[in-house]
């Protein structure tokens, strides 16, 4: 006990350079970075405290041909030390500002990763917002009026996600533009592409939003029959026959969560 | 040479250069690393991230070929298509030391 230690750490995206330092001042401390595991616990073991420094690349084609991959960096003199959802990481002794130790010698392939790392990693959570999180929360809330504490809860879980997602967007947002910025200088052009990735997920929200609300826009239909009326309710993709025992000159109120 | 190979590589970074230079002879990753360095008197040295990035990227885009294995290290060469941008390159920055000696 004491020589073995697990702390649970959450890096957004863009911060691999913030865990690069988390990793550095750890060795430090006297604790060797062993692994990292699902969803986000980093191991330690006790170790004399040096400096030591910490990079992350982020390159699926590099783990997909390790052995050649892991070669390179040996050689130039980088220990790799585990691989996690397709970041490798890997460190070197000494400091880096001192001693110019850099996994990337020019802005052009600092860039590329992150470019790596965007369409890796940001996309497959863009997907996933756009098909799972968006509609779940328009399917929990569309026409409910309340009574049921499931529902309530599905809403509200969904709600939460979709504000965590829209949050975590945003941040990315703002923090891939300070990097390019910071790597090939600013410009109109640059700014336009991160306000504009923005833009497109929030206007793919407000499709997606219209899409489900106009599906619960329906349209109610009375008729005669023998035993009465017949209202039916038609939705666009479903439709609800319900049959009511009613007379002429009754007045109707309808419940239109009862259509859901 | 098509639209994407002259966007991307026309003009290309000194790291390419150098890599396209170092691949007329049949080399790996860190043996251009080692060349580079010494030819550069110890000023450039590439590090393993931009190499093994430019590598593939220049692999996947047919500038290079790739010829071999030799213990766990990729040898590549130059094809055709990398010989013809180097020698856009070459020509560009001749151009360009030959204006700054007539300019001085």
């Amino acid at each position: 006990m004491g020589n073995r230690k697990t702390v649970f750490k959450f890096f957004t995206i863009p911060q691999y350079q913030q865990e690069e330092n988390y990793l550095s001042t750890m060795h430090e401390n006297g604790w060797d970075f062993n692994k990292v595991t699902f969803p986000g616990f980093y191991h330690f073991e006790k170790c004399e405290p040096k400096k030591v420094t910490y990079r992350l690349d982020y390159n699926r084609e590099g783990i997909r041909n390790k052995e050649e991959y892991v070669q390179m960096f040996s050689d130039c003199g980088w220990e790799h030390i585990c691989d996690f959802v397709g970041y490798s990481y890997f460190r070197k002794e000494g400091e880096a500002e001192k001693e110019r130790e850099e996994i990337f010698s020019d802005d052009a392939s600092r860039l590329d990763m992150m470019k790596r790392v965007f369409i890796g990693r940001m996309i497959p959570l863009i997907i996933i917002f756009a098909l799972t999180i968006m509609p779940q929360l328009f399917l929990n809330t569309m026409g409910y009026n309340g009574g049921s504490i499931v529902h309530d809860v599905f809403s509200f879980v969904f709600l939460g996600l979709a504000i965590l997602y829209l949050v975590l967007f945003a941040i990315t947002a703002v923090q891939f533009y300070q990097y390019e910025k910071r790597v090939s200088g600013d410009s109109p052009g640059i700014r336009l592409k991160y306000v504009g990735a923005f833009a497109i997920i929030v206007a793919l929200v407000a499709g997606i939003a219209v899409l489900f609300w106009s599906q619960y826009r329906s349209s109610y239909e009375v008729t005669e029959n023998n035993n009465g009326y017949v209202v039916e309710a038609e939705k666009l993709n479903s439709s609800v026959v319900k049959e009511y025992d009613l007379k002429k000159g009754d007045a109707v109120i309808f419940n239109f969560s009862e259509f859901k | 040479m098509d639209a994407h190979i002259k966007k991307v590589y026309v003009p290309m970074t000194e790291t390419g250069f150098y890599i396209l230079l170092c691949l007329r002879e049949p080399n790996h990753g860190y043996g251009i690393v080692q060349k580079v360095k010494e030819m550069t008197g110890g000023d450039i040295v590439l590090a393993p991230g931009t190499m093994y990035g430019s590598l593939s990227k220049m692999e996947k885009d047919g500038l290079i070929r790739f010829v071999r294995e030799e213990e766990k290290r990729k040898i590549y060469l130059i094809t055709d298509l990398g010989s013809e941008v180097l020698n856009l390159e070459m020509k560009r920055i001749a151009r360009l030391y030959k204006n700054m000696k007539e300019m001085r």
